[in-house]
């Protein structure tokens, strides 16, 4: 009871306490938040690789036919949900006077697409990728992503919709480049021979993903329509990649594995011959791992330079305690006097040291978490004040600063904080347990 | 005199004094070498952007470009000011190679020893080093019409960032595919594609990845036809210009704006003077600002850190003090009571924050200087031993870490060690000045 009257009398009392706490919150928050923007950020390359790709890839280095069989085949597995097949190319588009873009062109089939893939905002989605579709005999209709018709605004970041919504119905011109018909049956393919087509299609959509170089040159034509305008002596479609969403029970792994037979069995029947070892079949958060993982090394390197820094709030610490140690004496003096232990003088110390460790932590990981929460209102207050844009989607990819609370590193930090209070008060609580009574209640 | 001997024996006798200067010394390390890397980092990239445009670019948005540069490109050489002008053509392509590669590429036409000598191109370039003439001369066949790509295209990097290049360039065909526009800015018809074959003559380096990986140089006139700015009047996207020793480029740009604008008004008649309006002339920096104001808000974020972070330092000083105040309470009464004033207390006690300041900020510079001296050495032996590497040098164009002394970065970091010093013992030195010797030498406290 004496232990825990006394930190609390020091606590209140002993305002240069609050010195200590604020410096503990301080370097909390800081860390909380670093941590936090970098985990966010990680979370938000992994989430958006699987929001604009599915869970795994099927990637073959060359196109092939009679991938609606594979498709089936796949969704015939308890461990897919959905399968579409995806054909990839460049392009150029041409908007209007002068306004020329190099783009990346999807060739897909709409309402399979739909069900792999998630948009996370579409401008007007009423009819979702199913309104791609149109009579064969009518003009090709296409979604171009928001990027391709307007940029987004160098201080705000945001787009300009209006400028978005004069594009619908707009007819645009795409030329892609060369393009062989593929063959797989042919042992001898002979020379390869370029190819290039142009057409029309009408923008009947903009898509926005957040992703901001996925928003920026994409664009999204009906694949049967697609393949006949490349070659239009091609039997059927082909494409070149698979993407597939698992069943929310599916395990990875073994999901991976089972994949990987499938098309073992596929490439085998359309005789692929060696492209089918060459063809990746892996998930979307591992296609990004090479680039999380320097992330990630980043983040612990930045953690690492904070936590040195943050050495200086044990000595803080060890400072304003080996003050109130020498101004306490007489208290010390008299506890001993009464008997208490020096093992008791020095848990008074160590709790009040723990309970400013506690404080300082709570209060960091409030203030860290306010921060992180409110992070974007900050960055808009700060670009409207000061006229500064510090953050660009153009720059680190989302338009929004992630602010998602990692509060697994949050609890980390926290009690990281209380264990250097504790450190930090270690030697004066030494200090005041072998203080000696009759020293400090003598009167001269 | 008392003034110098008591800061100084209190650095000497009050130990605690001595945590004040380590967590100076520590927070001035940390700075030190991280804005450091970060100043070497981002003056790096802005060099690599520098050299990549030349001084100043006169240029247009527009994928139509301008016409009549012919003779605003000899009024600019007749400039004292300017050293090396180079006409280039911007527009976007494909290319495809075989049916496996194929992608978007940004076509630039130069002249290459005009663009060599008004910008860094010719130091990026390999197998024709110190020969820009035969640039677009394929080694294997001088006959073949040659092409340029960013090195990111043609080679890999290893572990340590090196590009693993072929002895001999290797022998590849492109086909370039263009849009060709008419000076109205239409497209030439539906279906009217330009394509050419072009073979791979040498790559080039520029250090920053974008352009590496996305750039294909072509021979200007080669350009033109293909983007359909051949003909008569032959139209243009970029004007890169170099300036004469001892020409700032602010200086340089503001003279070459003037004859812009004198030029633009004697061609106002002309049938494709509208073109003209879209051009601007900027300095390198405001040219390539979208790339390089990332990399300085980056930077600025790290300062902005390291000050938050110098907040527990401030308070440091500040406990340190104000406990070096209670315990010297005698010792500024006696001093009060044989005649100094409050202002000299206050100065006693600020010239010992300055010197609690100056020898943390000696220290944490000097260990910092040491540490980047050797911080390649560092990360070499982690990466043999650990195989850690700060960045992923096949990942990024950096080389070294940059650890290179910069006296502005370290003065100013010195320099606001002291002031944090001379803040965070602000409150204690004021409460000390306002102590009276009365109440401070009373017998009943001896």
């Amino acid at each position: 009871m004496l232990k825990l009257l006394l930190c609390s009398r020091y606590l209140r009392r002993r305002k240069v306490v609050y010195l200590s706490v604020a410096a503990l919150a301080l370097s909390v928050a800081l860390l909380i938040v670093v941590s936090s923007l970098f985990t966010g950020f990680i979370a938000a390359c992994e989430q958006s690789a699987v929001d604009v790709l599915g869970d795994v890839l099927i990637s073959c280095p060359v196109k092939f036919t009679h991938h609606e069989r594979l498709i089936e085949q796949l969704e015939a597995s308890d461990q897919v949900q959905a399968a579409t097949a995806v054909m990839l190319t460049q392009g150029l588009l041409h908007l209007g006077k002068g306004n020329v873009r190099a783009v990346q062109i999807f060739g897909i089939e709409p309402e399979r697409f739909q069900k792999v893939i998630h948009f996370r905002e579409s401008l007007r989605g009423t009819g979702g990728l199913a309104s791609l579709m149109s009579p064969q005999d009518s003009t090709m209709r296409g979604f171009v992503s928001i990027g391709v018709v307007t940029e987004p605004n160098e201080l705000t970041d945001e787009y300009d919709y209006a400028r978005a919504r004069e594009a619908l119905g707009l007819r645009v011109s795409l030329t892609t480049g060369s393009l062989r018909r593929p063959d797989t049956q042919a042992a001898d393919r002979g020379p390869v021979r370029p190819r290039r087509a142009s057409f029309q299609f009408t923008v009947a959509d903009v898509i926005r993903s957040g992703h901001f170089f996925f928003d920026r040159e994409s664009v999204f034509l009906p694949l049967d329509r697609l393949c006949r305008k490349l070659d239009p002596s091609a039997a059927g479609t082909y494409v070149q990649r698979v993407q597939i969403k698992l069943s929310p029970t599916a395990e990875r792994a073994s999901a991976i594995e089972e994949i990987e037979s499938i098309w073992q069995a596929f490439g085998e029947s359309i005789q692929l011959g060696y492209n089918i070892q060459l063809t990746d079949v892996i998930t979307a958060v591992e296609m990004q791992a090479r680039y999380v993982g320097e992330i990630r090394k980043q983040m612990g390197m930045l953690m690492v330079i904070f936590g040195i820094v943050d050495v200086g709030v044990i000595a803080l610490i060890f400072c304003i305690f080996y003050m109130i140690v020498r101004l306490k004496q007489r208290d010390i003096g008299i506890i001993r006097s009464c008997g208490g232990s020096a093992g008791a003088v020095a848990a008074i110390f160590l709790g009040f040291g723990a309970v400013v460790g506690l404080v300082g932590a709570l209060l960091g990981v409030l203030l860290g978490y306010l921060f992180t929460a409110n992070i974007n209102r900050i960055e808009a207050w700060v670009a409207k004040a000061f006229g500064l844009n510090l953050w660009s989607s153009s720059l680190y990819v989302f338009e929004k600063i992630p602010n998602t609370m990692d509060w697994g590193s949050a609890g980390f930090i926290g009690l990281a904080a209380i264990a250097a209070a504790s450190v930090g008060v270690l030697i004066p609580a030494l200090l005041a347990a072998r203080t000696r009574p009759v020293e400090v209640l003598r009167y001269e | 005199m008392y003034k110098i001997i008591l800061p100084l024996r209190y650095l000497v006798n009050r130990r605690i004094s001595l945590l004040a200067v380590s967590a100076v010394a520590l927070s001035v390390f940390i700075a030190s070498v991280v804005l450091t890397v970060m100043h070497g980092l981002v003056g790096d990239f802005k060099e690599k952007n520098h050299l990549f445009v030349g001084d100043c670019v006169v240029s247009t948005p527009s994928l139509v470009g301008f016409a009549y540069y012919e003779l605003f490109v000899e009024q600019l050489e007749a400039m004292p000011q300017v050293a090396a002008v180079s006409a280039v053509v911007k527009s976007y392509g494909l290319f495809t190679m075989g049916d496996r590669h194929s992608g978007g590429v940004q076509i630039v036409g130069i002249d290459p020893i005009r663009h060599g000598r008004a910008t860094g191109f010719a130091a990026g370039i390999h197998y024709h080093a110190g020969d820009l003439a035969s640039l677009f001369e394929p080694g294997y066949d001088p006959n073949l019409p040659g092409c340029v790509f960013g090195i990111d295209r043609i080679f890999l990097k290893d572990d340590d960032g090196a590009y693993q290049y072929d002895p001999c360039v290797p022998h590849f065909g492109f086909d370039i595919t263009c849009f060709p526009l008419t000076a109205k800015g239409a497209l030439r018809g539906l279906g009217s594609v330009s394509s050419k074959r072009f073979y791979l003559s040498d790559v080039s380096w520029s250090g920053l990845a974008r352009v590496d990986d996305h750039y294909v140089y072509l021979p200007r006139a080669e350009a033109q036809t293909l983007c359909g700015m051949g003909g008569r009047d032959k139209r243009i996207n970029a004007i890169h210009v170099k300036f004469s020793e001892g020409v700032t480029p602010e200086e340089g740009t503001e003279r070459v704006r003037d004859l812009w604008t004198d030029y633009r008004e004697n061609r106002s008649g002309a049938s494709l003077a509208y073109l003209m309006d879209t051009v601007t002339v900027s300095d390198w920096k405001r040219y390539r600002r979208a790339s390089i104001a990332g990399m300085e808000k980056e930077e600025t974020a790290m300062i902005i850190l390291f000050v938050l972070v110098g907040i527990t330092t401030v308070f440091i000083v500040f406990v340190v003090f104000y406990m070096i105040v209670t315990h010297k309470v005698k010792d500024i009464g006696i001093l009060k009571s044989m005649g100094a004033s409050s202002l000299d207390v206050m100065a006693l006690f600020g010239g010992f924050a300055c010197l609690v300041g100056l020898c943390g900020a000696a220290l944490g510079l000097l260990g910092g200087w040491q540490f980047l001296r050797r911080v390649n050495a560092l990360e070499d032996w982690l990466h043999e031993k650990w195989d850690f590497q700060v960045w992923d040098r096949s990942m990024f164009a950096i080389g070294d870490i940059p650890h290179d002394i910069e006296p502005s970065v370290m003065g100013a970091i010195g320099i606001s060690a002291i002031f944090a010093c001379l803040f965070g013992a602000l409150l204690p030195t004021w409460q000390a000045a306002r102590l009276r010797p009365i109440e401070t030498l009373q017998a009943n406290q001896i």
